[in-house]
């Protein structure tokens, strides 16, 4: 096969096929810091086709700074119209083993969502919040909680003359998901 | 001119090794298959409406600047759990060097659309596992390190027609795009650290190793130590920012690739991340030399 270029069809393929590489690569480097003056100036070109390809992304593991521990609290509540409890409220955690890594791949996957859902409030009230209505059949509301206990510092732990115990539970987000709409849509 | 244009053409359009490539399908195809297995346990509720995130909201869930026009996930849901079988068995059966691009397409295509369906649930893995595939797309990957090669080799009385592969301008562009697409996740990965007032301050490892939602055994005990865990922060951030332009100068190449296995294999063994050490280890093999490659795999008479 001949590599060398000379042949006019071969030419004619490297130019095309530079072309492409070309648009490829621009995107492949401005979308992955997309929010710089470049990346806002090529939006409308080079998006819709990173975002098409999953090109689209900030290479950010563990960064700006590692994640320290998150959990969600969620409270089930059982009420009929009249008001009446009609099963007993509970109350359940997620992960359920707090200060446990999880081995289970698919359950870091479950993990991963309840992170990605608790980042934006929107997503508690269009995803998280009809979701645990939906796994919890006849719950009238649910009561959600995110919150983290920090690592202390290495400072701080330097100094800790037992075992290093994680900071006290600090609250960062709290929703009342009322479970009507998805029980109205459940039962049409 | 004419020198800039002759350097694009050695760099992109020269020939590559094929051996190496279909070394690194094996290893990426076989560690997304493993990946995939624990995830079909839970299609339903990962990838159903009756799930965490009905189809209606899988793009309305990302941002707008991250958000796909359109979604490729074209199935019902009662299809999920058949098509997501499909891509498992598809998977190793390219491992095996079967299928060629045409069955490497339709990888890509699966792999995209389930990333798609559901990104919540999606690892580092997954994407940068569908980034080379997709790249993977474009070479004759299956030429070389093939089951059918090894056979034909092994038992040469069998007559088996094997497909005529050739290296062409596509694989050695597929081939380069894999490693650019390597160095330029090390280099913005190393970037988006410098950001981190922790990774500034040499004690951001710490944050990883003292954090029990994070490593399988308790790791504080190096508090006793924190000149290990600064160094191993710095040294973090050195090879992120320089494996990238280090990595295409010969004498540094072996020291940088081992530092890299030795980083990946590390975050394995800490964090039991396995399946991405594997899927970012898996291109350094396009950056070792043929003929030592070659003369590794002799030894176990898999080097065809």
């Amino acid at each position: 096969m001949n590599q060398t270029g000379k042949h006019p069809s071969k030419l004619w393929q490297k130019i095309a096929i530079s072309c492409a590489l070309l648009f490829h690569l621009c995107a492949m480097i401005v979308l992955a810091n997309g929010s710089s003056f470049l990346g806002r100036t090529l939006q409308r070109v080079i998006v819709p086709y990173g975002n098409t390809i999953s090109i689209n992304t900030t290479w950010n593991f563990f960064s700006p700074d590692p994640a320290n521990t998150l959990y969600l609290k969620y409270m089930v509540e059982f009420f009929d119209d009249e008001g009446n409890e009609t099963k007993e409220s509970f109350e359940a955690y997620i992960p359920p083993d707090k200060e446990k890594i999880s081995m289970d791949s698919s359950e870091r996957r479950f993990l991963y969502a309840i992170r990605f859902l608790l980042l934006d409030e929107s997503r508690l009230e269009t995803v998280l919040g009809p979701w645990l209505c939906r796994e919890h059949q006849g719950a009238s509301a649910i009561n959600i909680e995110q919150f983290w206990r920090k690592v202390p510092t290495l400072d701080e732990s330097s100094t800790m003359s037992q075992s290093v115990e994680l900071k006290e539970e600090a609250t960062i987000k709290k929703l009342r998901y009322e479970c009507h709409a998805v029980r109205d849509e459940v039962a049409s | 001119m004419k020198k800039l244009f002759m350097m694009w053409d050695e760099v992109w359009f020269s020939p590559r090794p094929l051996l190496n490539l279909g070394v690194f399908r094996f290893i990426l195809a076989f560690t997304m298959g493993i990946m995939y297995i624990s995830r079909q346990f839970e299609v339903g509720l990962f990838y159903s409406d009756a799930g965490m995130l009905p189809q209606g909201m899988a793009l309305q869930v990302l941002p707008e600047f991250f958000r796909p026009s359109f979604l490729l996930a074209f199935w019902p849901d009662s299809w999920v759990s058949v098509v997501h079988l499909g891509h498992i068995l598809g998977l190793f059966v390219f491992a095996l060097g079967f299928g060629g691009r045409s069955l490497n397409w339709i990888l890509a295509f699966l792999q995209l659309a389930f990333l798609q369906r559901n990104y919540s649930i999606a690892f580092g893995a997954d994407q940068i596992g569908a980034l080379f595939l997709l790249y993977l797309a474009f070479t004759n990957s299956c030429a070389r390190f093939s089951l059918l090669n090894i056979i034909k080799a092994r038992r040469p009385q069998f007559k088996i027609p094997l497909p005529q592969y050739s290296s062409d301008l596509c694989t050695h562009v597929g081939y380069r795009l894999i490693q650019v697409q390597l160095c330029v996740i090390y280099m913005f990965s190393g970037f988006e650290k410098l950001k981190g007032g922790t990774w500034w301050d040499g004690t951001a490892l710490w944050t990883v190793l003292a954090n029990p939602q994070m490593v399988v055994i308790d790791f504080t005990w190096l508090r006793y130590f924190p000149w290990v865990i600064s160094l191993l922060t710095f040294s973090t951030i050195l090879f992120e920012i320089y494996f990238p332009v280090l990595v295409w100068f010969k004498k540094p190449r072996p020291f940088l690739l081992a530092a890299g296995a030795a980083f990946h294999f590390g975050i394995a063994f800490v964090m039991a991340l396995v399946s991405f050490a594997a899927i970012m280890i898996a291109p350094y093999v396009l950056f070792i030399d043929e003929k030592r490659l070659q003369t590794v795999l002799s030894k176990f008479a898999v080097s065809k």
